[in-house]
């Protein structure tokens, strides 16, 4: 059994390069994005999010899409006073699409960035011991959307995205996003420098 | 392998690393470490255990130091770890290029320097986990528990025309380090005398700075470096039973040439004057170290490179002198002649032998080994070897040979000591066998085993104490008189390529204390019985490289903190609120997986990278009073033109 999942393994990841190769960074694409976080655990006791924006940018690369990307979200508090903060996602990540017609793709992927927590007031307790109102942690996403192109340089997409940052105690939570894509072809300068 | 050959470096692993941080220098090799913040490291060759001595290090042929007391700090390794080229480590005494050592050596290769006019610049940053969060705005659940690793910032340029070349880097380091584990740092805190809003003691900084000029002809070839480096740090201080607080200085300028007279025979010498300080660093205790060490070495040697036969034998004039409270006119000489030859008597059968005498004063060391390497097929080579080495106290036990001289640190730091009157040399016996297997370029397979006979060692052992507001108090100090045992090491080792572009390579370590005497037992037990590490390295296209290292270590007990075992260890004063966590005299065994993935940009000349470590976010300790390491990561960008 361990025999034939290794040698699985090992031919998957071989005929991948070969089957699946594409021309690297042939295009790039921007997308403008709007989220909202549909469920979460631990932060949600105490902060209320707001809908939030962003943006992604990706190109082609042999295997599948890299992409780079922000999401900006607010939360409001609900128990400590001034305690509300900004939430800025910076992120970069790999994606794969797979047609289900010459329009439509299924993307899933996954994404690795940090999370920044930018609060509103710095706070002190008893006095003397003072916590920076600056926050940030490491922070994974896994992702999958639906993709419509509608021309051939527009799509559009919807999708859903499990994030969890690594927190003391962790905070996790789905959000769901609409995706605006713009592609364009990409320029000489742009393939030298991903190269 | 730890037991692999002792005296020359055909067997010895040889692999390019990719090193993000202390643990990648023994990746794989067979050597063990221990350390209290990731940044500094106990090492253990086989040879001697954590606490006895230390492997020599070597960058590029010259040797550096960047040990205070036993511990090495990576600080202070004279390289930005992602320049590091090769690393080959080796156990035992023996003679590499006209350098002696005595106790394993870490050989590091830098990368070679590219012609015309080469820049770089990297900046890392990464923390572990354990922030907080937004609870600090809960008080029940607030922990200012932020490890941070940066910024790490090098810098450097280089300049290669023909034969002559000529470079210069800077290193800088910050670390913030408050794991809740490690309280022993926390303790150091207190409010700026300037600025009551300032916290001094937490953060560590070091810069290092480093300049080298070269040139290569085919009969000469000249070396000139020079570095200095100086860090706001902790120093692990075992009879201290803790970290304190120190700032610690090293000064080094080397010559090093070898002059062809034959295109076969020549001569190599080098020259080093090194300078090392520890000093004071504001803190809760009241005491300084003001210790301070000159070094001014000479090596010479004559060397003969046939196609079956060489030989390399030469000298080592050491003078050593320390300055520290209490200790006038401490002045070593130490003089060493040492001899390595190899004969290749027939293409399958190769003997070696080397030997090294050392004198310090009334004193004398005497060191000696031989091996013989027969290939008895096309696919296997098997080595036989043999030792017997010596080493003087003041190379095995420098600082309980500096207190014996007058040194008095311990009477100043309170810590009640026992130290033999005369150390003796310790002595030791062992005999390895290696055999490696290679079938074609696609898999090795290296197996080896060694026996050894610690005749007698001084083994450091503090008795710490538990105390509650300080975690540690120092215990009786005592260096443990001529003790004996025997141990083994047993090992394998893999390479499997599957594909041009994936290797797979594996390395088990077997280690078990066959006999001796309870403390020799006892000692070491520090070190994991069992170990294995494996690693893919995968590059699916060019410009991405992909490794994925899974360790398993056994458990380790460190007898020296048995009383603290089971006791309280509570957050101090800075931390609010407060919160205990329990001390154990044990590291758990544990099963780790990192990471690190790269990408190039721009024709290798920018580069990013993401070190994941710990993925499955369990504990993992390497020693009882060191960190918790939990998941965490590391990101770093390198531009090179």
């Amino acid at each position: 059994m361990i025999r034939t999942a290794i040698v699985s393994l090992i031919v998957l990841i071989a005929a991948n390069q070969n089957l699946y190769s594409q021309e690297a960074f042939s295009e790039v694409r921007l997308t403008l994005t709007a989220n909202k976080l549909m469920s979460g655990n631990t932060l949600l006791r105490s902060w209320e999010p707001t809908e939030g924006l962003g943006f992604e940018l990706s190109t082609p690369y042999h295997f599948g899409n890299l992409e780079a990307g922000y999401r900006y979200l607010r939360f409001n508090e609900i128990d400590f006073e001034n305690s509300g903060f900004h939430s800025h996602y910076i992120f970069f990540g790999w994606n794969f699409s797979y047609a289900a017609s010459d329009e439509v793709a299924l993307v899933s992927g996954v994404r690795f960035g940090k999370q920044f927590m930018l609060h509103d007031e710095d706070i002190f307790y008893g006095g003397d011991y003072r916590f920076s109102r600056e926050e940030s942690e490491f922070s994974y996403e896994l992702q999958m959307r639906l993709q419509y192109e509608i021309s051939r340089n527009i799509e559009l997409y919807i999708g859903t995205a499990y994030n969890r940052t690594v927190f003391s105690i962790p905070f996790a939570a789905f959000y769901g996003t609409a995706g605006l894509t713009f592609k364009f072809p990409s320029s000489r300068w742009f393939r030298t420098v991903m190269e | 392998m730890a037991a692999n050959d002792i005296y020359f470096s055909e067997n010895d692993s040889t692999v390019t690393p990719k090193i993000s941080g202390v643990s990648d220098y023994v990746w794989q090799k067979g050597w063990n470490y221990a350390s209290l913040d990731r940044m500094s490291m106990l090492t253990n060759s086989g040879d001697y255990g954590f606490y006895g001595p230390q492997a020599m290090f070597l960058l590029d042929g010259i040797p550096f130091d960047p040990s205070f007391f036993g511990v090495a700090y990576s600080q202070h390794f004279p390289l930005p770890y992602f320049l590091t080229s090769q690393i080959e480590l080796k156990n035992g005494h023996g003679v590499l290029h006209g350098i002696n050592y005595h106790a394993g050596l870490m050989n590091i290769q830098s990368e070679s320097v590219k012609d015309g006019l080469s820049v770089f610049g990297s900046g890392q940053y990464g923390h572990n986990s354990g922030e907080p969060g937004p609870w600090v705005f809960d008080p029940d659940r607030v922990s200012p528990n932020v490890e941070r690793f940066g910024p790490w910032i090098n810098g450097g340029v280089s300049f290669k025309l023909g034969n002559w070349y000529a470079k210069g880097f800077l290193k800088f380091q910050e670390y913030k380090h408050v794991d809740e584990f490690v309280q022993l740092r926390m303790i150091n805190s207190r409010r700026s005398p300037t600025d009551p809003s300032d916290w001094l003691g937490v953060d560590t900084r070091s810069l290092l700075r480093l300049a080298e000029t070269g040139f290569t002809a085919s009969w000469i070839s000249v070396k000139v470096q020079a570095y200095q480096s100086e860090s706001e740090d902790f120093l692990f201080f075992q009879p201290f039973a803790r970290e304190i607080p120190a700032e610690f200085e090293v000064n080094q300028y080397s010559a090093l040439s070898t002059i062809h007279f034959t295109p076969n025979v020549g001569i190599r010498g080098l020259f080093q004057y090194r300078e090392q300080g520890l000093n004071y660093r504001l803190n809760r205790f009241d005491y300084n170290f003001d210790w301070k060490k000159e070094m001014n070495s000479i090596r010479g040697s004559l060397f003969y490179l046939g196609d079956r036969f060489q030989a390399d034998i030469g000298t080592e004039y050491e003078l050593t002198d320390i300055t520290a409270p209490g200790l006038s006119e401490y002045e070593r000489i130490i003089t060493t002649i040492f001899v390595n030859q190899e004969l290749q008597i027939v293409p399958q059968f190769l003997i070696s032998a080397t030997a090294q005498v050392q004198v310090s004063g009334d004193n004398t060391a005497h060191m000696a080994g031989g091996s013989f390497s027969i290939d008895p097929s096309s696919f296997w080579n098997m080595n036989l070897a043999g030792s017997y080495s010596e080493l003087l106290p003041e190379v095995a036990h420098p600082l309980e040979h500096q207190v014996n001289s007058g040194y008095y640190i311990f009477d100043h730091l309170d810590i009640p000591f026992e130290l033999p009157g005369q150390i003796k040399n310790t002595r030791k016996v062992s005999f390895s066998n290696h055999h490696q297997f290679t079938m074609g370029d696609m898999f090795s397979l290296g197996l080896s085993a060694e026996w050894m006979h610690h005749i007698s060692m001084n083994i450091p052992f503090q008795a710490a104490l538990y105390d509650l507001e300080f975690s540690t108090m120092p215990g009786n100090f005592s260096l443990l008189p001529e003790i004996s045992g025997q141990r083994l090491i047993a090992g394998a080792d893999v390479q499997f390529i599957p594909l041009r572009n994936m290797v797979h390579r594996a390395a088990i370590t077997l280690q078990r204390t066959l006999g001796g005497d309870q403390e020799y037992e006892t000692y070491w037990k520090m070190i994991p019985d069992f170990m294995v590490q494996y690693s893919i390295d995968y590059t699916p296209y060019s410009d991405v490289n992909l490794v994925l290292n899974l360790q398993y270590r056994s458990e380790t007990t460190w007898n020296e903190f048995s009383n603290l075992d089971g006791e309280l260890n509570r957050t101090f004063h800075v931390q609010y609120p407060f919160r205990f966590f329990e001390f154990s005299d044990t590291t758990p065994k544990h099963f780790n997986i990192d990471l690190k993935m790269g990408k190039w940009f721009w024709g290798q000349r920018l580069r990013g990278e993401l070190v994941l470590k710990n993925l499955l976010n369990t504990n993992y300790q390497t020693h009882p009073l060191g960190i918790r390491e939990r998941f965490g990561y590391m990101a770093r960008v390198e531009m090179r033109f």
